[in-house]
């Protein structure tokens, strides 16, 4: 129950006082598919994103609708322009301005409208991580579901 | 001091008969040179003709380059008996020849074969074999003309121009080892079938793009935001154009497209999350004037490994 309320509590707090429905994105998403989605601070919800089925993104070559079931993760507001980097289930990198407002979740205890300015990414896998690489040039972001190493203590 | 050890003399007896000629075409001498330079050729060797091959790898290129010439002395066995001059890289594209018949002048004692970017740009592609009909030299010079500087070559030859629908300059590479610079004829743009549908990115924004990728997928496209993206495309052929000309190059041969020569695809780890990873160009030679050792020839590793050692010697 106290577990309930704290994250009622913090849905209410991320969920900004007025929202423009009319520039969001509006469409149906991926059934019962399980996302990890995490904020600053180690905040983190699980649940199934609704009402988003394809993300438009604004590239460097151009505008691209990306269908959210092709999607491992997203991370969000990296650089200085607020863009963001789409890692695909293939293995692609996708980097450019997500035209979101409000991520819609829905959780165990019920629906979370969050702020798409406080999330810094939404993974389907609880171990995924985004890290930056730049051996092939570019902003190099890199992602995976591989398990960190545990760093093994000394005797 | 510049040592060449892929100086090679061919025999074909050409001037023997037109049947011995055609017998002997494949399967070319390779005549040792170090065991008998100072040797005079008997009466019957006389009629005999050769072909000098002289390799010009990345390393020969960049001192033809920055030096204006290369030189190497014929020996004293061979003279006179010089029919054809075989430019060529250590890997070729095309192992079909190009033959020019007007380049080549003689002045005293050395035989002057003229070469421009074009010529060294295409030994990378296919070799070039230049007829020599002068006889009385004692050495060979590749003499480099240098851009701008009009050769009679530049003359009868088609020199591609890029136009206003081509790509940007760009580097094919069409082996680990070889590729050539031009423009990608009616290729503005890379359409290809992504995981998110159809997809069409200016080839500005374009870093790389390795073609045959691997089974699933014909192209790795990696972006100048370094924007990782795979998928097929619906290309059978492109149509380069190079310095000497266009060439059609069938997709299924192409290794990659990119912006710099130096810039290459290797083969990344999985695990990360890349099955392909685009390097950065590598530094070009310093304008210095080290001494620079001669590889050995890769292509030629069936011949005599010892086969008439020469001296390029750089001016």
């Amino acid at each position: 129950m106290n577990y309930l309320l704290k994250s009622l509590a913090l849905a209410l707090i991320l969920t900004p006082a007025t929202m423009d429905f009319a520039s969001a994105q509006s469409v149906e998403g991926p059934a019962n598919s399980v996302v990890f989605v995490s904020f600053s601070q180690n905040r983190e919800l699980t649940g199934s994103v609704t009402e988003l089925d394809e993300l438009k993104v604004t590239t460097s070559f151009g505008e691209v609708n990306v269908p959210m079931s092709k999607i491992d993760g997203i991370k969000m507001n990296i650089g200085n322009d607020n863009s963001a980097v789409l890692a695909f289930k293939n293995g692609d990198m996708l980097s450019g301005k997500v035209n979101l407002d409000t991520v819609q979740l829905k959780t165990d205890w019920g629906t979370a409208h969050i702020d798409a300015s406080q999330i810094e990414t939404i993974t389907t896998d609880k171990n995924a991580r985004f890290f930056t690489d730049n051996t092939s040039g570019g902003s190099g972001w890199r992602f995976t579901k591989a398990r960190p190493v545990p760093v093994q203590r000394g005797r | 001091m510049i040592t060449n050890p892929n100086l090679r003399m061919m025999g074909n007896r050409s001037a023997v008969a037109m049947i011995s000629c055609m017998i002997f075409a494949f399967c070319s001498v390779t005549v040792n040179a170090q065991e008998g330079d100072d040797e005079k050729p008997s009466s019957k060797e006389k009629n005999d003709r050769f072909m000098v091959v002289l390799t010009i790898g990345e390393q020969e290129a960049a001192a033809l380059r920055r030096d204006g010439q290369l030189r190497a002395t014929l020996p004293a066995k061979f003279q006179n008996r010089v029919d054809s001059v075989l430019l060529k890289h250590p890997t070729t594209f095309l192992s079909k020849k190009l033959l020019i018949k007007d380049d080549i002048d003689k002045l005293g004692r050395t035989l002057l074969v003229n070469v421009d970017e074009s010529i060294v740009d295409r030994l990378e592609y296919q070799p070039v074999q230049m007829k020599v009909y002068q006889s009385g030299f004692q050495s060979i010079t590749l003499k480099y003309l240098r851009p701008g500087n009009r050769s009679r070559l530049a003359s009868i030859r088609r020199r591609a121009k890029p136009m206003p629908n081509d790509s940007p300059q760009v580097f094919v590479r069409l082996s680990p080892q070889n590729g050539t610079t031009g423009w990608v004829r009616n290729m503005k743009s890379l359409k290809f079938e992504t995981q998110f549908g159809p997809t069409e990115i200016p080839l500005s924004r374009i870093a790389g793009i390795r073609f045959n990728a691997d089974e699933s997928d014909d192209v790795v496209v990696i972006s100048a935001t370094g924007d990782y993206l795979t998928g097929k495309i619906d290309l059978s052929e492109i149509e380069l154009a190079t310095r000497w000309g266009d060439e059609k190059i069938p997709v299924s041969k192409l290794e990659s497209i990119t912006y710099h020569r130096g810039s290459r695809f290797l083969e990344g780890d999985p695990k990360a999350g890349k099955k392909w990873v685009l390097t950065r160009p590598v530094q070009p030679l310093p304008p210095s004037r080290p001494p620079v050792r001669f590889p050995g020839n890769p292509i030629d590793q069936g011949l005599p490994n010892s086969s008439f050692q020469e001296n390029w010697t750089p001016n």
